[in-house]
């Protein structure tokens, strides 16, 4: 009998035996068949986690970025963008500011009143001045010191005292002429801001929003407004303008210097040539 | 008509199981269990071993239904993955040895061979051959595998497919003849 023949026979008989599985054996496969699914479903949704923790993290990391570059243009305007309450702060300190230069000046008004009594007769030193700060105040606070020290028995240094007391008393008086002809800046930055916050509310009733941009132009419109009202209203000159005059003069009197050296030179030239045609 | 309505049902069945509907899953187990656990049994010759891979591969089954095309049998398809579960148990338990290539067929008689054997003696004698001859006479004689698809599948020459189906079949023989004489022994006796 050839081997093929017995495998065929082989074959048959296999093919058709069956056996039969164990009675649990279903549930084994049912359980089996859960739990993988659960963990499809795991992985499945470990996934989609996984895929939307990177989305949020681009949104952060996004907002981040924003929110860094919206901050550095915020750096740039908190100079500038000024609420009503700064603004009011800054004119409370402007003001406290002005009061207190004029307290100085009315000291300083009081101490040369008080000199001007003096020199009359009657020499009393009175400690109001101690708190001035001002070079004229220290002036006359010495020259007091001088004549208590002296007290009416050298006049020839007293006459210069009251010279010089004269001469302080004089700078004092053109000082109190320009305080009073000057008009009070307090008012000036009053009545600006007054504008500034009336503009700021009409764009607000027109617009629906006053950005920072307006605000700041206002400001600044409002802030040459201040300083050129103070300048044109003051008699005051500012620095560069003193520094300017200064240095003219000083160029002014090299110009003498060397006209005069010239003139001179000049002379001595011809009274030379004089000279030896005697 | 009934194979007609057989065939409907099955692939009904089938898109169920497809679908994940466990009813339909179990319909299709039970009407297949039986024959692939024979199948698993054939490679595997302990039988909770043997079950514990059908129910692997029938979890493979259900799980890549959508894989299946119906152009095949579904019954063939479910008995490759079964017989590629059995090996791969075979592969992870035991290290299936092939021994060396025979180049020298010598074909013995097989005129005294008993055939009539059954099933339960067939299977007997195939678990009584060494893993490698086993695995190789079971896909080439039973299951219908050519010595090209074997070699691929195990890694290994066609040759030595060869050689491991001769050294099977002689062992087969063999243990047949022996059978045969103590058979034809007892009946003298």
């Amino acid at each position: 009998m050839a081997p093929l023949k017995f495998e065929e026979k082989m074959k048959e008989k296999l093919d058709q035996r069956v056996i039969r599985p164990s009675e649990d054996s279903w549930k084994r496969l049912a359980s089996k068949i859960d739990d993988t699914q659960i963990k499809k479903n795991e992985s499945k949704n470990i996934f989609w986690y996984a895929i939307a923790a990177i989305f949020i993290g681009a949104l952060i990391m996004t907002s981040i970025f924003k929110s860094n570059s919206i901050t550095g243009v915020d750096t740039d305007t908190k100079f500038v963008n000024t609420d009503d309450k700064n603004v009011q702060q800054e004119n409370t300190e402007v003001v406290q500011k002005e009061v207190l230069n004029e307290e100085i000046l009315n000291n300083q008004d009081e101490v040369v009143t008080q000199h001007k009594i003096d020199t009359h007769g009657i020499v009393e030193s009175t400690p109001i001045h101690k708190r001035v700060v001002s070079k004229n105040s220290i002036d006359h606070s010495r020259i007091i010191k001088k004549e208590k020290s002296s007290a009416g028995n050298k006049s020839s240094s007293k006459d210069n005292d009251l010279r010089g007391l004269e001469k302080n008393t004089d700078v004092a008086h053109t000082q109190e002429q320009a305080i009073k002809v000057s008009p009070n800046p307090v008012h000036i930055i009053d009545d600006e801001v007054a504008k500034v916050v009336a503009q700021i509310q009409e764009l607000q009733k027109n617009n629906t929003e006053v950005t920072d941009n307006e605000i700041n132009t206002l400001l600044l419109e409002a802030q040459r407004e201040i300083t050129a009202k103070k300048i044109l209203k003051s008699n005051t000159v500012s620095a560069s303008a003193l520094l300017q005059d200064v240095e003219d003069e000083i160029d002014e009197t090299f110009k003498q210097r060397v006209f005069e050296a010239l003139k001179t030179g000049f002379q001595k030239v011809k009274t030379a040539v004089a000279e030896r045609e005697n | 008509m009934k194979v007609i309505q057989f065939y409907r049902n099955e692939a009904l069945l089938i898109k169920k199981a497809t679908k994940q509907h466990r009813d339909a899953q179990h319909q299709l187990y039970e009407k297949y269990a039986p024959k692939m656990l024979s199948v698993c049994r054939r490679y595997i010759s302990d039988i909770h071993f043997a079950e514990e891979v059908m129910l692997n591969g029938f979890l493979k089954v259900f799980l890549n239904l959508k894989n299946f095309k119906s152009e095949g049998s579904f019954e063939g398809w479910v008995r490759k993955i079964m017989v590629n579960e059995s090996i791969s148990f075979l592969r992870k338990e035991k290290q299936i040895l092939f021994t060396e290539e025979v180049k020298s067929y010598t074909e013995e008689s097989w005129n005294n061979v008993n055939t009539e054997l059954e099933v339960e003696q067939i299977q007997e004698l195939i678990d009584s051959l060494p893993e490698g001859y086993r695995m190789v006479f079971v896909l080439y004689a039973v299951e219908g595998y050519k010595h090209n698809e074997i070699a691929k599948m195990f890694g290994i020459s066609e040759s030595t497919s060869k050689s491991q189906l001769f050294k099977a079949r002689k062992m087969l023989q063999q243990k047949l003849n022996q059978q045969n004489r103590i058979n034809n022994g007892a009946i003298e006796i």
